[in-house]
């Protein structure tokens, strides 16, 4: 027994200080050198902590039990306090609207608020998919639509969700891997016909399924072939044949609305075809490579959650003449979960600054972009006339081969398997810990009031969606012993962040 | 085991299996959704017919007077289709262990809450002990006429359906000796707390037990001090061996779940059992079935090889099988992918199942502490 302890939780929900250097002092060489980088990112810490500790965290439980009853319960109420505080929006640069947070501040963000409720989190911060997916092809006009009708709607307070559907009923990691889809028996199909393409098909378990303003859906167009013909399709949800299925009835992470999105004839125009048969594959790798590591650091928040509140439960429960969290067994098995926290804790925010240094976000470093942020006054930024020049056939293609310079197929494996290492490990260790905390506390602890049992039931799923852990696995071992040849940082030396 | 006596035990599992496909199954997934105490009480009077409620009880009782691994054998039976049901019939099994310890002075009280509704079906009963989940425990205190009991048990399992409660209670005497009574729910000073709102085992309630000043006459005291002791260990054992039979239950369940769907479903070029790495999963899932069932089976049985460090407790095997079982379903699950996390497909009802059944009657990890504690005051 010891009684000596006396805890008061030192980082997370029961903290309003930023602790990114404390819990991690290696960055301190960092700060040293790209102080704003790093103090920006402990602003953007205590912004997400203080909107997860005040917004999230007294209604989660709330949220929770009313999606329980009515799957399609979506509380509107938080939703438009984090878009007033553009935390849906967070990566889009100031100059244009958004919080120009960097990979490293979204992390942060991530972390903190799936530590209150991973469901709510991805309804507020992983709504960047279309951002992300606009951003892949990088057609200059295309990234200044999407980056406008996301300012304008947030200026307005009108949702803007994004679904990307890749998941079919008879495919679910097979349309995520390479080999995989060699032989995968896709169920949805688009057919060229004048002028773009017609689509049939059902992709399933589609995150904002219900919700969606417009989907980026990866389908064949040979359906014999789906690796060759794979292509990425831009669907507003308003378009003739389009429909979702029910919100699906999951075991956690309710407050995130999941459905069967359903396609009959769905007319896409050329327009909207994000990537041409061939290329889907490219496509779904390259946003995997940043949104694999995203969950495994989800998957440390929810961690990281069970974690904090079980010590307050074990502080404030009483056994004869102490307290629960005065029993040495305890504090041993706390002790092993913060060691396992703190260190998944690291692989992630090294994920995220590798994001920052060497993937897409390194574009906000360069000449040009920073030139046009600096220079362009900012209605001209978010004008239709910008994005109508842009769609010059010369200027729209620039910033497609001006990004595929950045960000080359060799880099984006490269990040699939430091994505998957740290989607692993933070998801495994979701699963263990959130299994764990309650077998020190007792029954009493999985009451729902206490949210600990939440963290259990939101866990389990985050080992399956961005490829199963299995799947994951397969490209960390792929790629460490067929590593490609080109390194990390083989290239002309890279801006420096600031 | 005779070869008579294994051939009745088939039969009364194949019936407890016929009774779960038949009865539970249909209702188990829409009453996780949206519990009803009808729908548990209805299973109850259907399970007369197989004279499932009074399995555990001597014939003197009018029961068939089997003996506890048979009680077992139908709660992992029909903890294949829900564990929240079966916990229901552990429960009422438990108590009927005491109840069917009353020697010929004590049984009139047995007799007489047995029979009190004069119908063809039992009441349904339910135990109330000392565990680590409800510290603090109940204080006892012992006066010439009987005792009085004031305190709260922490979410005791159906204490609102049952009309029998059977408690263990710690005396405050060297020794550590325990009484065992059996009185009515409507007994005067004792109310129930809030339902608890647990997120496994929905199909039964878990309620706090509130005794203020509650009086019990010596009548209803079926043990005490010593004796009360040993009943109480027999009892732990036989709670935690029944506990850990559910688990296993369950656990068969999810895996049958998973090689049906590993037969079935297409990934990475052909069906996905076809892939070593599911072999692996479902291989290791099947060795924790076998030795879970082999744990708890062992914990039934009293006459046994005197094999060094082996101690058949039923803490151990509840322990065990219940962290096997959470195991078997996270890669069941798993090999369901998406699916698996949906309602539909039963596999996260018995996810959450099983995470509240490594709960009952105590924490695992507590259970190691305390067994070695105990060693430790025995030598």
């Amino acid at each position: 027994m010891n009684h000596k302890s006396d805890v008061s939780i030192p980082f997370g929900l029961y903290s309003k200080a930023p602790d990114l250097i404390e819990s991690m002092p290696g960055l301190g060489k960092l700060k040293n050198a790209c102080p704003k980088y790093i103090q920006r990112a402990e602003q953007a810490q205590v912004l997400a902590r203080q909107f997860a500790r005040d917004e999230l965290y007294p209604r989660v439980l709330d949220i929770d039990a009313k999606c329980a009853k009515d799957p399609e319960y979506f509380d509107w109420e938080l939703w438009e306090k984090a878009n007033s505080l553009k935390l849906n929006i967070a990566p889009i640069p100031e100059k244009m609207g958004g919080l120009g947070w960097s990979a490293l501040d979204n992390a942060l963000m991530v972390e903190e608020f799936t530590s209150a409720c991973m469901g709510c989190a991805s309804n507020i911060s992983f709504n960047t998919f279309g951002l992300l997916g606009a951003m892949v092809e990088c057609r200059t006009d295309t990234v200044l639509k999407i980056i406008r009708m996301m300012v304008e709607a947030q200026r307005l307070k009108k949702p803007v969700f994004w679904s990307w559907a890749i998941t079919e009923p008879s495919a679910g990691t097979d349309a995520e891997d390479g080999d995989a889809m060699t032989t995968m028996r896709p169920s949805s199909h688009a057919q060229r016909v004048a002028g773009g393409y017609r689509i049939n098909g059902v992709k399933c378990f589609i995150t904002n399924g219900g919700l969606a303003n417009y989907v980026i859906a990866t389908i064949p167009t040979d359906v014999a072939c789906p690796k060759e013909s794979m292509a990425t399709f831009f669907i507003p949800s308003d378009s003739s044949g389009f429909s979702a299925g029910r919100v699906e009835r999951k075991c956690g992470q309710k407050a995130s609305q999941t459905a069967e999105l359903f396609f009959k004839d769905v007319f896409v125009p050329d327009e909207n075809v994000w990537e041409p048969p061939g290329r889907g594959l490219r496509h779904t790798r390259e946003i995997l490579s940043i949104t694999r590591g995203f969950i495994g650091i989800g998957g440390l928040g929810i961690a990281r959650g069970a974690v904090e509140r079980g010590l307050r439960y074990a502080c404030e429960k009483k056994i004869h003449d102490h307290r629960l969290i005065d029993e040495t067994w305890v504090q041993m098995a706390f002790a092993d979960m913060i060691k396992d926290i703190m260190t998944v804790r690291l692989a992630g925010i090294n994920f995220a600054i590798a994001l920052d240094t060497y993937h897409v976000w390194k574009m906000f470093d360069t000449l040009p972009v920073k030139a046009g942020l600096e220079l362009l006054p900012e209605k001209l930024l978010l004008s239709r006339s910008l994005e109508g020049l842009a769609s010059k056939k010369f200027l729209r293609s620039i910033g497609n081969r001006f990004k595929n310079r950045l960000v080359s197929d060799g880099l984006i494996e490269k990040f699939v398997y430091y994505g998957s290492i740290v989607k692993v490990a933070g998801t495994d260790l979701a699963v263990r810990i959130t299994s764990a905390v309650p077998d020190l506390l007792g029954l009493e602890s999985m009451s729902h009031k206490y949210g600990i049992e939440k963290s259990f039931r939101d866990a389990k799923v985050t080992q399956i969606y961005e490829g199963t852990n299995q799947a994951n696995r397969i490209d960390i071992f792929n790629h460490f012993l067929n590593p490609g040849d080109q390194a990390i940082d083989d290239r002309r030396p890279h801006q420096r962040i600031q | 085991m005779t070869e008579d006596r294994i051939k009745e035990y088939n039969e009364i599992l194949s019936e407890c299996r016929r009774f779960a496909r038949n009865e539970i199954k249909p209702g188990s997934l829409e009453e996780d959704l949206n519990p009803d105490a009808g729908w548990i009480l209805g299973l109850w009077q259907k399970s007369h017919k197989l004279d499932i409620p009074g399995l555990m009880l001597p014939e003197k009782f009018n029961g068939p007077g089997y003996p506890e691994i048979c009680s077992a054998y139908a709660l992992d039976a029909m903890a294949m289709e829900c564990a929240g049901v079966a916990s229901f019939f552990a429960h009422h099994f438990a108590a009927c262990l005491a109840m069917s310890h009353a020697n010929d002075e004590k049984s009139e009280i047995v007799h007489r809450v047995l029979n009190r509704r004069r119908s063809t079906t039992l009441p349904v009963a339910t135990v109330i002990f000392p565990n680590d989940s409800n510290d603090p425990a109940l204080s006892l205190h012992k006066e010439t006429e009987g005792l009085v009991i004031n305190g709260k048990s922490s979410l005791t399992a159906n204490p609102d359906l049952s009309e029998i409660y059977c408690i263990f209670i710690q005396e405050d005497l060297p020794g550590h000796h325990v009484s065992c009574a059996i009185i009515d729910k409507s007994h005067p000073g004792i109310r129930l707390g809030e339902k608890a709102s647990l997120s496994g085992l929905k199909a039964i309630c878990f309620q706090d037990v509130i005794f203020d000043q509650a009086k019990i006459s010596n009548d209803a005291v079926v043990a005490a001090g010593e004796e009360g002791k040993s009943l109480f260990d027999r009892f732990l054992n036989v709670y935690y061996g029944f506990v850990a039979a559910i688990a296993m239950g369950t656990a068969r369940t999810a895996f049958a779940k998973a090689l049906a769907y590993a037969k079935d479903r297409y990934q990475f070029g052909k069906k996905i059992i076809l892939h070593q790495e599911i072999q692996r999963m479902l291989g290791s899932m099947r060795m924790k079935i076998d030795m879970g069932t082999a744990g708890y089976i062992q914990a039934f049985t009293a006459n046994r090889v005197n094999l060094p460090g082996v101690s058949a407790d039923g803490r151990l095997a509840k322990a065990f099988c219940t962290q096997a079982a959470l195991e078997i379903v996270f890669d069941a699950i798993q090999i369901h992918g998406g699916y698996g996390y949906m309602n539909e497909y039963g596999l996260e009802k018995i996810m959450r199942d099983v995470k509240i059944l490594q709960l009952l009657g105590g924490r695992n990890p507590y259970h190691h502490i305390q067994i070695i504690a105990e060693e430790l005051k025995n030598d």
